[in-house]
């Protein structure tokens, strides 16, 4: 390392350290990094100082630290075993990273020989993702230790969410980082799963980043740089997290702000876009939202007001042309996420795109940056990359401030953050537009009658062929150019939207009873339940809370544990309890259903229409005498017989909306009681018959429940909908013809 | 009743109506046991659970999701059927060709000739698809196969075997997304000279009234790769203007998808859809008999007839 950056280097370390958050013993690691780069050998040298006071009653005796890259190291770590040797779909055999401590000074003295690997989930000897230090003094309540150290890294190749690719760098969990300390319970520091993210303290960076000349410029990073110094070939750039202007200043909560990890980036091909967010242009064009979270919140504007943000957007040259949507969907997160969980407290944000080839490193959050993911080809109601850049800004909000145990607990934030996306999403966005790619090219359109030949159907649709030599012969290949001339996708497809929220409940409905959604993240059975679990069951779960309680409550309830446990970790009893004291609702027995057990609910209601046979016959009249009877024709009235059934652990109370002829509407609601007594409900059975007919019997009119594991049954209606079978089947009919066209040009 | 021959070919088979509008009605019916079949199921899908023009604008995610199932199964029972119905239409195909064939080389229009025709040529043309097929395994293999791989992504861009399928190593999208559009391109193109070399050679097999089917399809090989310009361009040509109709079909039907889908348009948008592709497939056909008027004036020109009894002397001057 040159002169100039060691002094540069040694200045950081050296300079003060900001104060202590004081009022409730939260543990606040302050760090000092100064890394050196060299991208042609894919190495990292850095060094780091760590001053962390014990804020528990307990004596400390040993510090723990992820060290997350030797998850990479080698085909036996507990990552890469639990993942099948495979990330991301690939198999690694020469793209291995890792990460070699040199050196460890506690308070001074050489402490490397005090070093010991642990595998606290799975005692994996292989698996070097946890080490601690053991401390030659315990460590007593309130008091300080300084650790120095030292370490060498290979960069992997970006496989999962960091390394290196040709000249990008994506710098995540880089660096050896402190765990949890939690008062009781030790030291919270789990191995590096293959579905499991991140857990650290809440404290500040200051990061020296040393590069060849050529990234000068095109580094971004959490926090905020304070300037680069090009000289000998080389980039020192340095950044603070939070901002310095952030560290002397407090958020809305009167809390000193902080964040709990250091992200950064860097390629000399980065197009750089700076734009800048507004929160009063925002709360502007949606007045009405802030109104009516002002008024549920009983917050005044000043309360709810958010700050404008800095925005930085770095794209990969072919997709410059996108900045601008990558930009408004930041915005979309910081405008909706502050308006109903709490303002962004920092001044500016980075948006990455990572390059061709590195789209490992995509899609993926950490405080003050994150990563999106495009395509060269989008269109805007695909709402592609927006979706995800409101997935991974909005993860500022929940794992950023509010900072759940990602281990133990990934749906508090994963869950909370899909919830919050696709209710932001759709009131920004609207449907999105399903789009089906012909080749690399995405169509605003749906093959409504596509089927996909297996077996004797592939042969005579020339999709299979003779074996000969050890291949098939197979007269066609599918290939985008070939189906578009095939079926004319822009003469004979149909055009779908997708509601978003609709999406979170299809992905619940995917796999429902696997695991429950309160599971520590390395525990599920499966990536596919953890996934369903963390995202889509919470998000359908939160969405169903909010019907429950109203949306007036569901907001109070959620603000409250957002603001409550900001630059804090909650545990799942911690959001129960926030919530349910928020709301002013007493509903643990729906939290303990929908986040701890694998209770599912279909709701169905069935609908027979009889007409009552005008009275023929004898009746005793008034006097008891029997005389004759026979009424007319137009006296003739119905019965309706309406059953609505519940299948299913859930019971939620149940609106039922009645239409009839006549115009008139009725609301009925079956009970939680009353669903807990008898799996059936006949809401009109003491009624007499009447004249009126029924027009149509709909259960959750209002649509507040979306766990139904089937709505289809969830509506009755008089007249039967013949209009929309024959739209789509023209659709179908279309697409066949001009393919049968084809095929028979094929022929002749 | 004789026609001109100095007919212009887009002329000439624009008024042999009957047989392109027979083709079309064709095609158009086999396509409906498809449609029916998805209308029977959709009916049943809906019943009396939704309301009405619930999913005529926009066939909801719930929607699909809660009949995913048995849309599956409905899915795998019409590619079957699809199937089915491909080899038909490829079959009637060739049946369709000898018909142009014929009415081309009598000069004649006649339904009856037509008819005739498609017979007569039907066997033989059952062998000339057999060649194209093999041929078009030759070519799918040629793009997506080995000496694609090989020979563009490892020797000529320089990717190793491994990143073959996702050309990761790449630093631009660009570079990755146009070979991918290259080889899609390069891959129609060739299966459109494919085809024409197959129109060729069902027309020497009748200029000729041979039944050396594999030594005529060699022959068109040969008359299209050393006559390009001669053979190639009329059929673009018309291939060309085919293409036109299906971009102005593609855009008015986009137009109605539209406004369906926005409520604009009821039921008679729906049937203005099918009006346009009905109509699409039609002049489709239409434009297929030019393309045969046309090359079969090429073949007249360039190749020789066998030295037997000329087939068409009564009615080739």
């Amino acid at each position: 390392m040159n002169l100039a950056v060691l002094l540069l280097a040694l200045v950081a370390l050296a300079a003060p350290i900001p104060a202590q958050v004081s009022a409730d013993a939260v543990s606040r690691p302050d760090y000092r990094i100064a890394v050196r780069v060299e991208p042609e050998q894919r190495s990292l040298d850095g060094k780091l100082s760590l001053t962390w006071t014990n804020p528990s009653k307990d004596d400390i005796y040993d510090l723990w630290f992820h060290a997350y890259w030797n998850a990479f190291a080698h085909n036996r770590s507990t990552h890469l075993t639990e993942s099948g040797g495979e990330l991301r779909g690939v198999k690694l055999a020469d793209e291995w990273g890792w990460l070699q401590v040199r050196g460890v000074r506690v308070g001074g003295g050489d402490s490397l020989a005090k070093l010991e690997w642990m595998a606290p989930d799975d005692g994996n000897k292989d698996d070097k993702t946890v080490f601690r230090i053991k401390l030659t003094e315990p460590l007593k309540r309130g008091e300080s230790v300084t650790v120095e150290i030292d370490w060498t890294a290979r960069i992997p190749r970006v496989r999962r969410r960091t390394g290196q690719k040709d000249d990008f760098l994506f710098m995540a969990h880089w660096f050896p980082k402190l765990g949890v300390y939690e008062t009781g319970n030790g030291w919270n520091c789990h191995q590096f799963h293959a579905t499991t993210e991140f857990f650290a303290d809440y404290g500040s960076y200051d990061v020296t980043i040393d590069l060849p000349e050529r990234y000068a410029g095109r580094i971004g990073a959490s926090g905020r740089g304070i300037g680069e110094v090009v000289a000998n070939g080389r980039v020192q750039a340095r950044f603070l997290a939070p901002s310095a202007a952030d560290q002397t200043s407090t958020d809305f909560t009167g809390r000193p702000i902080v964040l709990h990890d250091f992200t950064w980036t860097a390629d000399p091909r980065f197009v750089k876009q700076e734009y800048t967010f507004v929160w009063k242009e925002w709360a502007q064009r949606y007045r009405d939202e802030v109104m009516a979270t002002g008024l549920a919140l009983g917050y005044g504007e000043e309360r709810l007001a958010g700050r404008d943000v800095a925005v930085t957007v770095l794209l990969a040259p072919e997709h410059a042309s996108q900045g601008w949507r990558h930009f408004d969907a930041t915005c979309t997160a910081l405008f909706f996420y502050g308006l109903w969980w709490g303002s962004y407290p920092y001044e500016h944000i980075t948006v990455v795109d990572p390059p061709w080839g590195a789209g490992a490193a995509g899609g993926m959050e950490y405080p003050t940056l994150f990563t999106c993911g495009t395509r060269l080809f989008t269109f805007p109601t695909m709402r592609s990359p927006e979706s995800v850049t409101v997935h991974e800004a909005g993860h500022q909000f929940w794992y950023g401030l509010v900072g759940n145990n990602e281990f133990e607990a990934a749906w508090l934030d994963e869950g909370f953050n899909t919830y919050t996306q696709n209710e932001a999403m759709i009131r920004r966005y609207g449907l999105s537009a399903i789009a089906t790619d012909i080749g690399p090219v995405p169509i605003d359109a749906v093959p409504v009658g596509r089927t996909d030949a297996e077996g004797l159907a592939a042969w005579l649709r020339l999709e299979h062929g003779p074996r000969l030599g050890g291949r098939e012969w197979a007269p066609l290949t599918r290939s985008g150019p070939l189906d578009f001339w095939q079926e004319l996708p822009l003469v004979t497809w149909g055009r779908w939207r997708d509601d978003p929220r609709s999406t979170d409940r299809n992905g619940y409905l995917s796999d429902p009873d696997s695991d429950v959604v309160d599971t520590h993240g390395w525990r599920y059975v499966d990536a596919q339940s953890f996934r369903v679990n963390s995202y889509r069951r919470t998000a359908t779960m939160l969405r169903t809370l909010c019907g429950l309680v109203g949306r007036e409550r569901f907001l109070n309830g959620m603000r409250l544990y957002s603001e409550r446990y900001r630059y804090r970790h909650p545990y799942p009893d911690d959001f129960f309890q926030a919530f349910q004291e928020g709301a002013s609702a007493n509903v643990r027995w729906f939290l303990d259903a929908a986040f701890r057990s694998r209770a599912t609910v279909d709701w169905r209601i069935d609908v027979t229409e009889q007409k009552v046979a005008p009275k023929l016959g004898y009746f005793p009249g008034a006097d008891g005498t029997w005389s004759m009877v026979k009424e007319q024709p137009q006296d003739a009235q119905y019965r309706a017989d309406v059953v609505v059934r519940r299948d299913g652990e859930f019971a939620l109370p149940l609106e039922l909306e009645l239409v009839w002829d006549d115009g008139s509407k009725e609301r009925l609601t079956w009970t939680r009681e009353e669903q807990l007594r008898q799996a059936w409900w006949k809401p009109l059975a003491d009624r007499a018959p009447s004249t009126r007919k029924l027009t149509s019997a709909v259960l959750d009119p209002s649509q507040r429940y979306w766990l139904d594991t089937d709505f289809s049954n969830n509506a009755w209606h008089a007249s039967r909908d013949t209009r929309s079978a024959l739209r789509w089947s023209e659709r179908v009919w279309s697409q066949f013809t001009q393919s049968l066209h084809w095929f028979g040009g094929l022929g002749g | 009743m004789a026609e001109h021959s100095d007919a212009h070919p887009l002329r000439w088979s624009w008024r042999a109506a009957h047989w392109w509008g027979l083709a079309a009605l064709a095609q158009v019916s086999l396509g409906l046991p498809m449609a029916l079949v998805f209308h029977g199921w959709m009916n049943s899908a809906i019943g009396n659970r939704y309301e009405q023009g619930d999913l005529f604008a926009n066939l909801s995610t719930a929607f699909r999701f809660d009949h995913r199932e048995s849309w599956a199964q409905l899915a795998s029972q019409n590619a079957a059927t699809g199937a089915v119905l491909a080899l038909a239409a490829m079959l009637l195909g060739m049946f369709f060709a000898g018909g142009w064939v014929t009415m081309a080389y009598q000069r004649q229009h006649t339904m009856r000739t037509a008819l005739q025709g498609g017979g007569r040529f039907f066997g033989r043309y059952l062998r000339v698809w057999l060649c194209t097929l093999g041929a078009l395994a030759l070519w799918s293999w040629l793009v997506y196969g080995g000496p694609w791989r090989l020979g563009v992504l490892g020797l000529g861009a320089g990717l190793p075997e491994s990143d073959w399928d996702r050309m990761e190593s790449f630093r631009s999208e660009w570079s990755a997304v146009g070979l991918r559009l290259a080889q899609g391109g390069i891959y129609v193109l060739g299966i459109a000279l494919v085809l024409t070399v197959g129109d060729y050679a069902r027309l020497r097999i009748a200029w000729r009234d041979t039944g050396g089917v594999v030594r005529e399809y060699l022959g068109a090989w040969w008359l299209v790769l050393s006559r390009p310009w001669t053979t190639l361009a009329p059929v673009a040509l018309v291939g060309g203007i085919e293409a036109a109709l299906v971009v102005l079909a593609g855009l008015g039907a986009r137009q109605i998808e539209g406004a369906l889908g926005v409520r604009q348009a009821g039921l008679e948008g729906v049937l203005v859809l099918a009006a346009i592709s009905i109509t699409l497939v039609a002049l489709r056909c239409w434009c297929r008999g030019a393309r045969y008027a046309w090359a079969a004036r090429v073949v007249e020109r360039e190749v020789e007839p066998l030295p037997k009894p000329f087939a068409w002397r009564e009615h080739v001057h």
